[in-house]
C-alpha cells in the first residue's frame, strides 16, 4: 500500500460542513465575484479559470466548498485539493484530476517555490484546460505576489478570471453572523453582535466557531443568547478553563 | 440507482467527515453499478488507496444496507480496465487484493469523458487557434512567418522548426495554427499536438505495461508532430532518448516536427548535447514580448473576440501597463467585462483604473528604479555601485544607459529624479541615453535583444 494510509489528517476547526452559497455573506463589494464564482459550474469553460485571492479567513475555502458541493447537486464531480496540507500528499494526488467537472485548489500559493508541485499544477492545468475542466484557484496573495517560481503556471493562474475577495468591515462581519445564526435557526440581536465584535478575536473562522459554541452553550441552558448570557458563558468557560 | 445509492451512502459518510476531507477524499468518487456489482472510481492511486485502506469497511456496511441486497463492492481508478480489484466483505478487513492494472495507453479508455476519446484517436488541436487569429506584429512576426511557410509545406521546409520565446507569447498558438492548417489542406493528415510532459507520460505508461512498440508506432507515423515546452524534458533521460529516436525517424521520413521552448535550445540545461545539436538543424524562430501596438491590437481583438466594447483609450492604458505577455492582457480584459458585467457599467477609462487598482499596484509596485537597476547589474553581471558610479567605460555606461531607458519606459518618474537615482546624473543625460538607446536598438540586435530580454525579467 501507498504512503496515503499513515496520513494524519488535519481536522476542521470551524463550521464549514454546510458551506454554501446561500450561508456565505456577500458584502456588496464582494457580491460580483461571489456571483460569478456561482455559476462558473454551469459556465462556458472557455472563459477560463477563477483564480480566487484574499486575505485569511476572507472566506475562499468557504466558497470553494460551496461551488464543489454546487457541482454535485447538479450531479457534476468535482475534486477539491487544499495544498496548505501538501506535506501530507504526493502531487499523485492531481493525477486524473481532469477527468473531473470541477477542480479546486485552495491556498495555492503555500507550494510557492517548491518545484515538484509548481510541476504537477502546471501539468495538471494544461490537462485540465484541454479537458475543458473548469478550475477554482484560491490564494492569500494575487498572482504576481505568489512567489510561485514557474513563470508558465504564473501565466496561466493569471489568464483566467482573478478575483479579490475583499476583507469584510465590521458591520459586513456582523451581518455576516446574523445570517449564520438565522440559518441556524436562532437570532442574534445587534447587542450581542457588538459585545463580540469588541470582545472576541474578529477574524471571521473564529467569529463562526464562537457562534456555534454559543448556539450549543444556549441549547443546553435553554436560554436566549443575550449578552449577560453570553458573558456568564464566557466567565464559566474562563474559570474553567483555569481550575 | 447508482447515483442514489451512492448519494445515499456519501451523505452517511460525510457525518464522520469533516467538510475539507469529505471534499477531498469521497467527493471526486465516481460509482457504476451492475448486476449488484458497485464499482467505486477514483481520480487516482493517491485517492484510491486512502478511500480503501479508510473507508472500505464503512461503504460496504452501508452500502449493503441501503442497496438491501448482498453488493460486490469494486474499486479502481480512473481509466483501468479491467479495474483493481477489492473483493468485499463486511467483515473482510485484510488488505486489497489488488490486480495488476491494465494500460490505459493506448487501449480506448472507458472511463473518460465521451468527447475525449483516447490519445491515438486526436490530434488535440484547439480549432480557436488559428493563423487568422494571430495578431502579427514585429515581435513576432519572423515566427508566423516561418510557420505558415511549414504549415503550407511540411516536410522539407524548415524541419525542425524550433520556436522559443517568454511565456504567454503565442508559440502555442502558433503550433496549433500550424496543425489546423496542415489538416484543413490534407484532412487525413495524422497530427499530434502535445505537451512534453505529455510524451512522458505516455511513454513512462507504455514502458509499464509493455507496449513501447505500440506507441514508437504511434509517434514515429506521424506527419506533423508538434510538441510544446521541450525544456521540461531537462533532465528526463530516458524520455529525451526515446524523443531524440521519435525525432530522428520523423526528420528520416520527411515528416514535420515543430517545437517550443521557453529558451534558445544550446541554453536548456539538462539537456542532451546531441538533442540540443538536432534542434538546431532546421529553423530557429524567437518570439519576443510584443510591442505596444501589437499589444493594443492584440487588445482590440480579444475585446470583440469577447463582445464586449473597449474604447481605444482604453485599450492603450492596458496595453502601457500590462507588457509582459498576452495572457496577463486577455486575464485583464477578462477581469474588465466580469466587473463591467457585475456593475452594469460600461467600460470607460475611469472604470478601468478603478478595475484594475490591485493589479495596476503590482505592477507599480514591482517596476522601481531599484529593481531596474538591480536587474540591469545582475544581467551584465556588473555591482550597482559601478552603475551609479562616474565610470564611463563602455562596459558599465552601456548597461546604465539600458537602465535609464528602462526606467523611463517603466516607472512614471520624471527625468530629474530619474537622473537623480543613477547618481545625481543630469536630466539631460537620461534623455541622451533614451535617445541613444533607442537608435542603437533599431541598429544593433544584441542592444535589442538585451533591452527586450530584461524588459521581460523585469515585467514577466
Amino acid at each position: 500500500m501507498s504512503d496515503a494510509v499513515t496520513l494524519q489528517l488535519p481536522l476542521s476547526l470551524s463550521l464549514r460542513d454546510d458551506a454554501s452559497f446561500e450561508n456565505f455573506y456577500a458584502s456588496i463589494i464582494n457580491k460580483g465575484v461571489i456571483a460569478q464564482i456561482e455559476k462558473s459550474v454551469i459556465a462556458d469553460i472557455s472563459e477560463g479559470s477563477i483564480y480566487l485571492w484574499g486575505a485569511e479567513s476572507a472566506g475562499k475555502t468557504h466558497l470553494l466548498e460551496a461551488v464543489c458541493q454546487s457541482a454535485a447537486k447538479l450531479n457534476l464531480s468535482a475534486a477539491y485539493v487544499p495544498l496548505k496540507y501538501s506535506q501530507d500528499f504526493k502531487t499523485s494526488i492531481l493525477d486524473n484530476l481532469e477527468t473531473c467537472h470541477l477542480i479546486c485548489i485552495d491556498d495555492v500559493d503555500t507550494i510557492a517555490g517548491q518545484d515538484v508541485w509548481e510541476q504537477a499544477l502546471f501539468y495538471l492545468y494544461n490537462r485540465a484546460y484541454e479537458r475543458g475542466a473548469q478550475m477554482i484557484f484560491s490564494a492569500t496573495q494575487n498572482v504576481k505576489d505568489s512567489n510561485i517560481a514557474l513563470a508558465d503556471l504564473v501565466s496561466r493562474l493569471g489568464w483566467g478570471f482573478v478575483f479579490h475577495i475583499q476583507a469584510l468591515s465590521d458591520d459586513d462581519k456582523a451581518a455576516a453572523l446574523q445570517l449564520r445564526a438565522r440559518l441556524r435557526g436562532f437570532d442574534l440581536p445587534d447587542k450581542v453582535v457588538n459585545y463580540l465584535l469588541r470582545r472576541f478575536p474578529r477574524d471571521m473562522s473564529a467569529l463562526f466557531g464562537l457562534l456555534e459554541e454559543l448556539d450549543k452553550a444556549s441549547l443546553t441552558a435553554k436560554r436566549k443568547l443575550t449578552v449577560p448570557f453570553v458573558k456568564q458563558w464566557f466567565d464559566d468557560k474562563e474559570n474553567f478553563l483555569h481550575s | 440507482m447508482s447515483q442514489s445509492l451512492w448519494k445515499n451512502c456519501t451523505n452517511r459518510l460525510a457525518d464522520d467527515l469533516t467538510a475539507q476531507q469529505f471534499n477531498t477524499w469521497i467527493r471526486p468518487l465516481k460509482t457504476e453499478l451492475e448486476d449488484n456489482q458497485l464499482t467505486i472510481i477514483a481520480p487516482n492511486r493517491f485517492v484510491l488507496d486512502w478511500v480503501s485502506s479508510k473507508f472500505k469497511n464503512k461503504i460496504s456496511t452501508i452500502c449493503n444496507e441501503v442497496y438491501e441486497t448482498e453488493l460486490l463492492i469494486k474499486y479502481s481508478t480512473e481509466g483501468e480496465n479491467p479495474r483493481p480489484e477489492i473483493i468485499n466483505t463486511n467483515t473482510d478487513n485484510s488488505s486489497p487484493k489488488l490486480k495488476d492494472a491494465q494500460p490505459s495507453y493506448p487501449a480506448a479508455n472507458t472511463r473518460r469523458r465521451e468527447d475525449s476519446p483516447s490519445v491515438l484517436d486526436q490530434n488535440r488541436l484547439n480549432p480557436n487557434f488559428t493563423f487568422d487569429r494571430f495578431i502579427e506584429g514585429k515581435s513576432n512576426q519572423l515566427a508566423r512567418a516561418a510557420s505558415m511557410q511549414v504549415a503550407e509545406n511540411p516536410g522539407p521546409a524548415y524541419n525542425p522548426l524550433f520556436i522559443y520565446g517568454g511565456v504567454g507569447l503565442g508559440k502555442t498558438h502558433l503550433m496549433h495554427a500550424i496543425g489546423n492548417y496542415v489538416l484543413q489542406q490534407n484532412p487525413k493528415a495524422k497530427i499530434a499536438y502535445l505537451h512534453s510532459q505529455k510524451f512522458v507520460q505516455d511513454m513512462v505508461k507504455a514502458l509499464q505495461h509493455n507496449m513501447i512498440n505500440r506507441f514508437q508506432t504511434y509517434y514515429r507515423s506521424l506527419n506533423v508532430l508538434l510538441i510544446d515546452d521541450i525544456q521540461f524534458f531537462a533532465g528526463k533521460e530516458r524520455s529525451q532518448e526515446e524523443f531524440f529516436h521519435t525525432f530522428n525517424a520523423l526528420l528520416e521520413g520527411n515528416q514535420q516536427v515543430v517545437m517550443t521552448c521557453d529558451r534558445y535550445p544550446k541554453e536548456v540545461n539538462g539537456l542532451e548535447e546531441r538533442l540540443k545539436s538536432r534542434f538546431g538543424w532546421g529553423l530557429t524562430v524567437a518570439v519576443e514580448p510584443p510591442d505596444l501596438e501589437t499589444r493594443v491590437a492584440i487588445l482590440m481583438n480579444k475585446a470583440n473576440q469577447f463582445d464586449i466594447a473597449v474604447p481605444d483609450e482604453v485599450c492603450f492604458f492596458i496595453a502601457k501597463r500590462i507588457r509582459s505577455n498576452i495572457r496577463e492582457l486577455e486575464g485583464t480584459l477578462k477581469l474588465l467585462k466580469a466587473n463591467s458585467q457585475f456593475t452594469g457599467k460600461p467600460i470607460t477609462l475611469e472604470f478601468t483604473k478603478a478595475s484594475l487598482k490591485d493589479l495596476l499596484s503590482v505592477q507599480d509596485k514591482l517596476v522601481t528604479i531599484e529593481n531596474i537597476q538591480k536587474t540591469v547589474c545582475d544581467y551584465f553581471k556588473l555591482r550597482v555601485a559601478d552603475l551609479l558610479s562616474k565610470k564611463r567605460s563602455r562596459s558599465i555606461a552601456r548597461p546604465r544607459q539600458i537602465a535609464m531607458a528602462l526606467a523611463k519606459s517603466l516607472t512614471n518618474h520624471s527625468l530629474p529624479e530619474i537622473g537623480n537615482a543613477f547618481g545625481g546624473r543630469d536630466h539631460t543625460t537620461v534623455l541622451h541615453a533614451c535617445k541613444k538607446i533607442k537608435e542603437l536598438r533599431s541598429t544593433e540586435t544584441k542592444v535589442e535583444e538585451d533591452f527586450n530580454n530584461i524588459m521581460r525579467i523585469l515585467t514577466t
